[in-house]
């Protein structure tokens, strides 16, 4: 694999457009050395280069380093295209439409929860249903699940299930504009009916964290993060119904025939034109399943709240909510020119740096809190936007650890080991339905945090403001 | 004959069957084997037919394994086939049955059959590799 990437400099490698003859753009990958030789395992690189080949794709076709091979579209993917020529591939936002990450900061110190740990942690795994087919205390009707669909988290504030001021701290107020619940099959619809408000199950949880070290410490204080501070992290997605909506745009896609047909290496990388009427039914299908998403974080995070108070808690303050699998029509500066751009963003997490006109007056100053999960039991991080990632990475970074192991290889490499004990040995409570899910979701299962996120410092992408390490991890 | 395939985070499943019938029955227990473990979907159940179209044959497999997921998640039910009916030039499943309640709690949260590394030979036998979203 070394033959084929060009090393730029310690954290940057090309994929060149020689590589295969139908790349239109070159790849460039974030990365040391491991993470690139990592890459030598799996598919990853070569999705990177069938992206590139995507019409109107603009500028590179990036990998985060935390890539890791995923369907069509490697996750840890981020690839813009242009509005004009480009196209938007339900391939390249994922299943788990608007799966993302959410931070709330308590009042409480790490000594306020000395014995109460696992208490709380129990608490938490009642109030929120998590695990295969866990369904939500609220029925909805289908008029009430349309509005949902249309305002995001907004509905969920409306409702008494969230605080008003949450949706200056979650992406685009809220609620993703341009969603029309009309454009979801009954299907999609018939699965969200039930879900609203649950975690799931796979690599979604709920985290409860302490601010172990900070890095940035103005930006730190301004986001109320201090050491010994406990925070609670939800990671979670559109669930059913989201599934459906790729399902179904990717049937349409593939099925699209003569002048309309886009011509991919992979079925699963099938797209339409951007302004076809089968890319504008995705978008308009997509962006509602973001709103039901920010509205599934939003209603968790009204129960986890609950909890919290009860363990003392004077509420818990939003620090930022985001998503790290979505297409977003923004602009950027590519060559010196302001261009509109669709970004798809696949297991990769928006980054806007300070003086962004799309954050809150409260944020725009700092810029955007970027939330990085760790796997479980390893430490999660808190990153910020910087004008570098504008300028060279779309305004994007990492979202995670990225898996290193399959599951079957993480059942083996753990064989014999109670994860449940064997944390709580590191001080960290486990709640889960299945050990089986802990072993395949072990911490040997992913790259190693630190060094995916000292890459993107290196970088210059995004910078370090926290590292927060767990206390208590809620599976589903 | 089915297996489980090393995947990242998903799950793989390679499938062999001598014709298209038996194809999507061995699809079907697949399935079920990996969500319920060794007890099948069996027992009274409410009349169920569904015809599914596929671009091809591989399409064809992924309709199948999504509709039984759909099915499954929506509360409806396991489907247990007493009759497949596989038009291969059409790329066509009709099937026919019961719709029985799961035997237990599925294990897997398995979401959606994908296009990811698909491959699928049409023998004979037909030979499947599949990805499922988990």
């Amino acid at each position: 694999m070394a033959v084929l990437l060009e090393r730029i400099d310690d954290v940057r490698w090309l994929l060149p457009r020689s590589y295969k003859a139908s790349m239109r753009v070159p790849g460039r990958i974030y990365g040391d050395e491991t993470i690139v030789a990592a890459l030598r395992e799996d598919l990853s690189l070569e999705q990177v280069a069938n992206v590139a080949s995507l019409p109107g794709i603009v500028g590179y076709s990036l990998a985060m380093p935390d890539v890791h091979q995923g369907y069509g579209f490697p996750i840890g993917a981020v690839a813009a295209f242009d509005t004009e020529e480009g196209i938007v591939s339900p391939g390249g936002v994922g299943y788990d439409i608007s799966c993302g990450v959410r931070l709330m900061v308590s009042t409480l110190e790490v000594d306020d929860l000395k014995g109460r740990c696992e208490d709380l942690a129990r608490a938490l795994f009642r109030a929120v249903p998590s695990g295969v087919g866990s369904r939500s205390s609220l029925r909805l009707s289908g008029e009430e699940l349309c509005r949902v669909l249309e305002k995001g988290a907004r509905w969920a504030v409306d409702r008494g299930l969230g605080e008003a001021a949450d949706l200056a701290r979650i992406e685009e107020g809220g609620t993703f504009g341009g969603a029309d619940g009309g454009a979801l099959s009954h299907r999609a619809l018939e699965r969200g009916l039930d879900q609203l408000g649950t975690l799931g199950s796979g690599n979604h949880f709920i985290e409860v964290q302490v601010v172990d070290a900070v890095y940035d410490v103005d930006r730190a204080a301004a986001f109320g993060l201090s050491p010994g501070r406990v925070a609670v992290m939800i990671h979670c997605g559109s669930r059913g119904l989201g599934h459906q909506v790729c399902d179904d745009g990717i049937r349409l896609m593939a099925r699209m025939k003569g002048s309309r047909a886009v011509a991919v290496p992979d079925r699963q990388l099938c797209c339409a034109l951007l302004g076809s009427a089968e890319a504008e039914a995705y978008l308009a299908a997509m962006r509602s399943a973001a709103n039901y998403a920010l509205a599934n974080r939003e209603v968790i995070g009204h129960q986890v709240r609950s909890v919290f108070c009860a363990f003392g808690s004077r509420g818990l303050n939003l620090l930022y909510d985001v998503s790290h699998n979505i297409a977003h029509v923004e602009r950027h500066r590519v060559d010196g020119v302001l261009r509109r751009l669709c970004v798809h963003r696949k297991g990769a997490t928006r980054a806007l740096p300070p003086g962004h006109g799309s954050l809150s007056p409260e944020l725009r100053p700092l810029g955007q809190p970027v939330l990085v999960p760790g796997s479980m039991g390893t430490a999660s991080y808190v990153l910020v936007g910087t004008e570098s990632g504008a300028e060279e990475a779309f305004a994007s970074t990492c979202h995670g650890a990225g898996r290193q192991l399959s599951r079957q290889a993480a059942k083996k490499a753990t064989i014999g080991q109670n994860l449940t004990r064997r944390l709580a040995g590191e001080g960290i409570v486990v709640c889960a339905e299945r050990e089986g899910t802990l072993r395949e979701e072990a911490p040997e299962a992913y790259k190693d945090i630190d060094a995916v996120v000292d890459v993107v410092e290196r970088s210059g992408i995004s910078a370090k403001v926290a590292r927060l390490r767990p206390l208590a991890v809620i599976k589903g | 004959m089915w297996r489980e395939l090393d995947r990242s985070g998903d799950l793989g499943l390679l499938v062999e069957a001598p014709d298209g019938e038996s194809f999507f029955e061995e699809c079907r227990r697949a399935l079920y084997s990996l969500l319920f473990g060794s007890v099948p979907p069996c027992g009274e159940g409410s009349p169920f037919s569904l015809t599914l179209d596929g671009i091809d044959n591989s399409d064809l497999a992924v309709c199948w394994f999504n509709e039984l997921l759909y099915l499954l998640e929506t509360g409806r039910g396991c489907l247990v086939p007493n009759r497949y009916r596989h038009d291969a030039g059409l790329f066509r499943l009709e099937a026919e049955g019961t719709l029985v309640f799961p035997p237990s709690m599925p294990r897997l949260a398995v979401k959606a059959a994908t296009y990811g590394r698909l491959r699928f030979d049409e023998g004979p036998p037909l030979r499947l590799e599949i990805t499922l979203d988990l």
